[in-house]
């Protein structure tokens, strides 16, 4: 029991902050976002160690399990949590606001993600997915002056219950149909094939369709662009930084682990979703005229990209998927850092026109931006390619003309839209005073940019671990 | 020959460091602005050419395989090794390019407009460049092919002095699809045979549908980058808007990657489905040639000649390409290199005359009346560039009309015919530039500098020089 | 000895191109003239002593390719270059004193690069040696011409000669795999394109001696000053130009459309030549014309026997140039007039002029006749000469029609203008025992009395027609013919493809459908309720449509 309780120690870790922040927040006269963030660090750190050190140790057994490659992505959710965190307490301190609600949700969230990571049942699926939802829309609604976000916040919430009824029902019909909702019983069951049960597939197709909505997949997307487009800085960093990489590997346990039978069904649906995320990411991308809009585009096109690299599900399939949001999370790290340098008397900008001419003032930033860019569209030699080379060649080990040749027009219509961006920052005349950059954001870009290097020379020394673990989850 | 100190990952790196450098650099009180990054970019380019020199001696000039070969292990999923190699086509190549952008820097010498950042973009595109030259293996030909790009656009972009800025994105658009279809021809190659030496490409027998897609990709991302009909549309409407030296330089260097592609591609023995092809793609290319010269012939804007000329010339050399003869690639390869010094001198002339033109807002007619050296140096340049005998693109351009001709005699003809269209345009030019005007207000005093004059004498001693013998720098040879 | 001569000359010329100053032009082109003849009297003396001179250097040692540069002086070429000397000398003594000439270093230091051209051109024992030395004249003459208008002419005609030749050579060489001259037999045995390279390197050679259709880039010259546009005329392109004929002689002559052709253009070329040389009223023009004449001969003669050019018609450049520098005496003496119609009764005046033309008509006549077999060919010496009595009477003969000034300023040349001529036409006259033919005394009495007699007053008639004096009859052919087609040809393409195809029809459609795509998706993915239930009702649908496709299948 005690082991348990060890074992149970990092979620419990985050568990633990939220008490710890409340007595700071409620007995400590001088705090500042860097109090909240101090403290979230500890606790995450303590987490990730833990997270670690008990790597293949599963507190609750077959409710949940910790595998080497679910510690794989817990980890990488902790670091860029972390990461972001850091990031945020700057916003935070600029804007001189509290920011105790943040960092609690952050770690209310992140355990959340620790058992949505480590689920091997689908009730913990079914509970956490509500639980997320709602700590989202607290997130959403941490707005304090816009009627926008309101408007989003309930859009949200309206759709995150209905999909959240959508995977209750398609548990309650799995659960109907092949009366176990454990992820081995069914990954038996679906393996043994025939007969098919067309509730069970109904069911299954529910539950998916829930965890597409949560990965923002096109077209269930849309309150992903709602709300990046008028939250919070960051907030939109958790909605497309961290959330990502948790729900990914949701998807790919439950394909894995318990679907993996109706790999046709899956691949078809994924597909799909993937070719639409892909279109409605790239076209939607262009012409917009807010950044932070086109930037939640630039994500759906990205989840489009990961379910390519996925649709295989295969070893190789699975690594690409995960070099690829590797990559994507470190880029976009990158950009929503040069998000926080952008700022006009003291607001963050968030319109394109507004940061015209911004190479003028502010080129270490704007260099960051463009190389953050061109590595979201796949351009050598920048990191972005090699998640491109990843995913392309998984689909042409497997043959997948027609698939490669739809992800490859569709980085065509993709780097138009980053094309109109760096056209405002570097070829038009300056049009706006730009506040004074916190030196900590520099350097930010620079560490970003140092990683970025490395891993374009040596790729093997961020991927080569990640190959062994994965090979494990197929 | 293995390349002892790893120096050609060091003509790669060269540049890229410089760029570092020139990033980290400040302008000194009172010095121009980008003075410094200016003379980094110099000293970088000069230190590079000194290495180049260096690969030279090395080099075995009589091998035709690639030498000094360099491997690097750089993924496992998929196993992709990074290949470095050169010849001496490729080197000369590649000297050709770092000289062609050290004269363009000497067009620059004067700007101050965010010189920082075009020092710093030009540095970028060249260790590109470099490294696309230097590519032994199929990935790093790509990732260098494509990655080009991003310098290229930039530099477009910020100094092209392009008018309509949409230009700019529908051409790196199109260079861009031309990158992705080779991309997907490499991923094919890449599946099918699993090796990624460059120099296997030409012998891997495909399957037959596989043949079709992978050598038709192969051929229209290259014929992406020459400006043959109809892809020379985004390549005209922004190489003739260009009005900076080194911006136009710089963008002019893209066919030459195409150049390059198709001599690296191309097996020895063309398929014979190839053969129909090509010959579809020579005829193509033979009217697009006329068509340009004429365009060029008629056109009054002095961006466009010039454009013109280096059209023709690359599509001469793509023609020459698809012989497949040993030879021709080797005066294909020596006349590359004086041509692109040759493009590079005669654009920073011309547009040090148009950047003089506008200052004093008048035209230019008779300008080389009253100025010297800037009369020499531009008649001396013309005439190397309608392919009079004070250059290797004499002798070599020569050996390469012949082999054309003994090819095909009226696709000759035609070449000639474009030939004899460009070489007026651009005496026509000179003429001009001769012919006294009272509405020429420019005068001795903006004649070209001492130091700038001494710089262009040096490079007419190269073209010179490579008349009479091509590797003259190489003890050896 | 050859290559020392070739590079002193090439040395010398570019050290004074450096060091010399335009400021003191005669002292410094004194200075190069010594050089130049002390270079020359070296050379001659070795190969007098020697005879022969021969040097190669391994320029492409490829082996499919192998090609080298040769400098030689022996027989022909010896000859040749003796003769060309004598004219160097001359030409650039001429500058020196010639005090209309501006700049006398730069173009001395240009002549010199010219005669060092002569010497690749008639060294060369490949083609592309010859093409070198070909390109080097056009080259060296595009430098000499200081009118623009002129200089335009005769680059793009030369140019486009050179591509000419460059083209044929190309197809020479793809038939054999050598360069070498002494394998041309080989191509006419078993060669391919036979018609288009003979008819390709005929073009080029009209092209470049200004025969008829391509005359215009010599006549242009007629802007240029008297000691210019002799040195371009007689020396620079259409010499080169009867050098290629010469060695490529056997390739001209391979089509069978070669001799009509060549037939018609030549004789065209003489008949617009004398009709030139009769009715222009400029002495540049008559000169020009004089040439074009000569030039025609020229290559009738080596149509017949190529190897005629350096046994008899080199020995005719002294005495050409000397006729044609006894014209410029004349425009020298009447304060640089140079229109017939404005001369005339200065046989009085200027005895001495008068007294040098008629010895300049003597060394030629002695000249052609110790070289030609008269009988032969009469008609060249009779037409060329009748032309020159015309000329010469118009000047010296009649009433003077010159205007005050000149009348006033009257005067026969300086001592140093005459006194070398003299001496140069009587070291001739001497060294080649041309007084002591009856032949050329009975000829040069007809010359007199023809000068005497001959009519004058029909071309002056003409001499104020503006059109016939001015006009560019053959360039409005060529503008409306060629050029305006091709201009209209170039703008049509540019407008109708690049702009109607491409622009318009390609661009703009991918443009717009991009657009309309763009903005459509925009439209259904605003903040609503209702947009949001669309997308979330299509994912559903696509889900249930796999689980259908599924199910059924």
């Amino acid at each position: 029991m005690l082991q348990n309780w060890f074992i149970m120690s990092p979620e419990l870790s985050l568990l633990a902050y939220l008490p710890a922040a409340f007595l700071i927040n409620r007995f400590r006269a001088e705090k500042t976002a860097k109090t909240f963030f101090t403290l979230s660090k500890i606790f995450l750190l303590f987490t990730l160690v833990t997270t670690v050190v008990f790597y293949n140790q599963s507190p609750l057994g077959p409710w949940l399990k910790n595998t080497s490659y679910s510690t794989l992505f817990k980890t990488l959710v902790y670091i860029v949590s972390l990461a972001w965190f850091y990031l945020s307490s700057k916003w935070f301190l600029n804007k001189n606001r509290s920011s105790y609600r943040f960092y609690s949700l952050g770690m209310w969230t992140l355990f959340l993600f620790s058992l949505l990571i480590s689920a091997r049942h689908l009730l913990v699926l079914a509970a956490v997915l509500p639980l997320l939802g709602l700590s989202a829309r607290g997130f959403i609604l941490m707005h304090w002056d816009e009627e926008k976000v309101a408007a989003a916040g309930r859009l949200y919430g309206v759709f995150a219950a209905l999909f959240s009824l959508l995977l209750w029902s398609g548990v309650a019909l799995l659960h109907w149909r092949l009366g176990s909702l454990d992820y081995a019983a069914l990954q038996g069951a679906f393996s043994a094939g025939e007969p098919r049960d067309f509730y069970a597939l109904l069911g299954v197709c529910l539950i998916l369709s829930a965890v597409l909505f949560m990965l923002s997949a096109a077209p269930f997307h849309s309150w992903f662009v709602g709300v990046i487009s008028c939250a919070t800085l960051p907030v939109c960093g958790i909605f497309t930084l961290i959330a990502p990489i948790a729900w990914l590997f949701c998807l790919v346990a439950l394909v894995a682990k318990a679907f993996l039978g109706l790999a046709p069904l899956l691949h078809g649906i994924l597909l799909a979703f993937a070719v639409v995320s892909l279109f409605i990411g790239a076209f939607s991308a262009n012409g917009q005229t807010n950044i932070r809009r086109l930037f939640a585009f630039v994500g759906v096109y990205n989840t489009g990209f990961l379910l390519f690299g996925l649709i295989n599900f295969n070893s190789d399939s699975i690594m690409s998927a995960f070099s690829y949001e590797l990559i994507y999370v470190l880029a976009m790290i990158g950009v929503y850092t040069v998000f926080l340098g952008l700022k006009s008397k003291s607001e963050y900008l968030s319109d394109v026109a507004e940061i015209s001419g911004l190479s003028h003032v502010k080129p270490y930033i704007s260099a960051a931006f463009l190389v953050f860019m061109f590595s979201l569209v796949g351009m050598p030699p920048m990191l972005g390619f090699l998640g491109r080379l990843a995913v392309v060649n998984t689909l042409v080990t497997s043959a997948q003309w027609f698939d490669v040749g739809i992800l490859l027009v569709s980085v065509l219509f993709m780097a138009n839209a980053f094309l109109n961006i760096i056209r405002t920052v570097y070829f038009e005349p300056l049009k706006n005073a730009f506040d004074r950059t916190d030196k900590s954001i520099y350097i930010s870009l620079f560490v970003n940019l140092v990683l970025v290097i490395i891993s374009i020379l040596n790729p093997a020394y961020v991927l080569l671990g990640a190959e062994t673990v994965l090979k494990g989850v197929f | 020959m293995n390349s002892p100190f790893a120096l050609l990952s060091l003509i790669v790196a060269v540049p890229f460091f410089g760029m570092l450098f020139v990033l980290s650099s400040k302008d000194a009180k009172g010095a121009l602005p980008g003075r410094n990054a200016f003379n980094v970019c110099v000293f970088t380019i000069i230190s590079n050419i000194i290495l180049i020199w260096r690969i030279f001696m090395i080099l075995n000039e009589k091998s035709a395989s690639l030498q000094l070969i360099e491997r690097f292990d750089w993924l496992n999923t998929p196993n992709i090794d990074i290949v470095l190699g050169v010849d001496v086509f490729s080197l000369l190549l590649i000297l050709a390019v770092h000289l062609a952008v050290l004269i363009g820097l000497f067009g620059v010498s004067a700007n101050t407009f965010r010189q920082k950042s075009l020092m710093v973009f030009t540095l970028l595109f060249l260790s590109m460049i470099t490294g696309f030259l230097v590519a032994a293996d199929i990935f790093s030909f790509y990732i260098f092919f494509e990655a080009m790009l991003l310098p290229l656009f930039m530099i477009i972009g910020m100094f092209g002095e392009v008018r309509k800025q949409g230009l700019i994105n529908r051409f790196f658009l199109y260079n861009f699809i031309g990158a992705i279809i080779l991309f997907s021809a490499t991923m094919l190659i890449f599946y099918h045979r699993g090796s990624t030496m460059l120099a296997d490409v030409g012998s891997i027998s495909f399957p037959a549908p596989l043949r079709y897609y992978i050598w038709g990709a192969v051929c229209l991302s290259f014929v992406s980058r020459i400006p043959v009909w109809p892809f020379h549309y985004w390549i005209s409407s922004i190489n003739s808007g260009i009005r900076n030296p080194l911006a136009f330089i710089i963008t002019a260097l893209l066919p030459l990657t195409a150049i390059y592609g198709f001599i690296r591609f191309l097996p020895a023995r063309l398929p014979l489905e190839l053969g129909d092809y090509i010959m579809y793609g020579e005829i193509i290319a033979v009217v697009t040639m006329l068509f340009i010269a004429l365009i060029g012939f008629t056109n009054r804007d002095y961006q466009y000649k010039i454009f013109a000329y280096v059209t023709v010339y690359y599509i001469l050399y793509l023609l020459g390409v698809f012989v497949n003869d040993e030879l021709i690639m080797t005066s294909i390869g020596y006349s590359l290199f004086c041509f692109l010094i040759i493009m590079a001198s005669l654009e920073v002339v011309s547009g040090y005359i148009y950047h003089k033109e506008q200052e004093a807002q008048c035209v230019s007619n008779g300008f080389l009346c009253r100025v010297k050296r800037l009369s020499f140096v531009y008649s001396f340049i013309t005439v190397a560039a309608v392919g009079l005998p004070v250059s290797a693109v004499f002798v070599n351009n020569f050996l390469i009309l012949s082999r054309l001709l003994g090819f095909n005699v009226k696709m000759g003809v035609l070449l000639v015919l474009s030939l004899a269209f460009v070489g007026v345009t651009l005496i026509q030019e000179l003429l001009r530039l001769k012919q006294d005007s009272k509405e020429c207000r420019l005068g001795k005093n903006d004649d070209i500098s001492k130091p700038f004059f001494a710089f262009m004498l040096f490079v007419i001693f190269i073209l010179l020089m490579s008349f009479v013998k091509p590797l003259w720098f190489v003890a050896s040879a | 000895m050859i290559l020392q001569l070739f590079l002193g000359l090439v040395l010398i010329a570019l050290l004074f191109f450096i060091i010399g100053q335009e400021k003191r032009r005669r002292v410094w082109s004194v200075l190069l003239f010594g050089a130049v003849l002390g270079l020359l009297y070296a050379f001659f003396e070795q190969i007098n002593a020697i005879g022969i001179s021969n040097v190669m250097y391994d320029w492409i040692p490829h082996h499919t390719l192998h090609a080298n540069l040769s400098f030689a002086a022996a027989g022909q070429t010896s000859a040749c270059l003796r003769v060309m000397s004598l004219c160097l000398a001359v030409l650039v003594y001429l500058n020196i004193i010639y005090r209309h000439e501006e700049y006398s270093l730069y173009i001395n230091n240009f002549i010199l690069l010219n005669f060092a051209a002569l010497i690749i051109l008639l060294s060369a024992r490949d083609l592309l040696q010859l093409m070198i030395g070909s390109c080097c004249f056009t080259i060296i003459g595009f430098y000499l011409i200081n009118d623009v208008a002129a200089k335009t002419k005769f680059i793009f005609y030369n140019f486009l000669a050179e591509l000419a030749i460059f083209m044929s050579l190309a197809v020479v060489y793809a038939n054999l795999d050598t360069a070498s001259l002494s394998a041309l037999p080989k191509y006419l045995k078993a060669g391919h394109h036979k018609d288009l390279v003979s008819m390709l390197l005929l073009g080029a050679v009209f092209t470049k001696c200004g025969m008829f259709l391509f005359q215009n880039q010599l006549i242009g010259l007629k802007q240029l000053t008297f000691n210019r546009l002799m040195t371009v005329a007689l020396f620079s392109a259409p010499l080169s130009g009867v050098i290629i004929f010469a060695r490529l002689f056997p390739l001209i002559r391979v089509s069978e459309y070669a001799a009509p052709v060549f037939a018609l253009i030549v004789g065209l070329s003489a008949l617009w030549a004398v009709g030139g040389a009769l009715l222009a009223d400029s002495l540049k023009a008559k000169i020009l014309y004089l040439n074009m004449l000569f030039y025609a001969f020229v290559l009738w003669q080596m149509w017949d026997n190529g190897a005629v050019f350096f046994d008899k018609l080199i020995y005719l450049y002294p005495s050409i140039l000397g006729i044609f520098i006894s014209f410029l005496f004349v425009s020298v003496s009447a304060s640089d007039e140079s229109r017939l119609s404005q001369m005339g009764g200065f046989a009085r005046r200027l005895w001495l002029d008068l007294a040098l033309a008629l010895a300049a008509v003597f060394v030629f006549l002695g000249g052609f006749a110790k070289s030609f077999d008269v009988a032969a060919v009469w008609i060249f010496p009779t037409v060329f000469l009748s032309v020159c009595a015309v000329i010469l009477r118009g000047v010296f003969g009649g009433q003077s029609r010159a205007d005050e000034r000149v009348e006033a300023l009257l005067k026969n040349v300086g001592l140093w203008y005459w006194l070398p001529y003299a001496a140069a036409l009587g070291w001739l006259v001497g060294r080649f025992g041309l007084w002591k033919t009856e032949t050329v005394w009975a000829a040069f009495g007809v010359f007199v009395v023809l000068m005497l007699l001959a009519p004058v007053r029909p071309f002056l008639k003409l001499a104020a027609a503006e059109r016939l004096q001015n006009g560019d009859f053959l360039h409005r052919v060529y503008l409306l013919c060629l050029i305006m087609p091709l201009r209209l040809l170039g703008r049509v393409l540019w407008l109708a493809i690049d702009f109607v195809v491409i622009e318009r029809s390609i661009i703009g459609s991918i443009s717009h459908s991009t657009a309309f795509v763009v903005r459509f998706l925009q439209k259904i993915q605003n903040t609503y309720w209702v947009n949001y239930l669309i997308m979330a009702l299509f994912g559903m649908a696509v889900i249930l449509l796999n689980l259908g496709w599924y199910y059924h299948e």
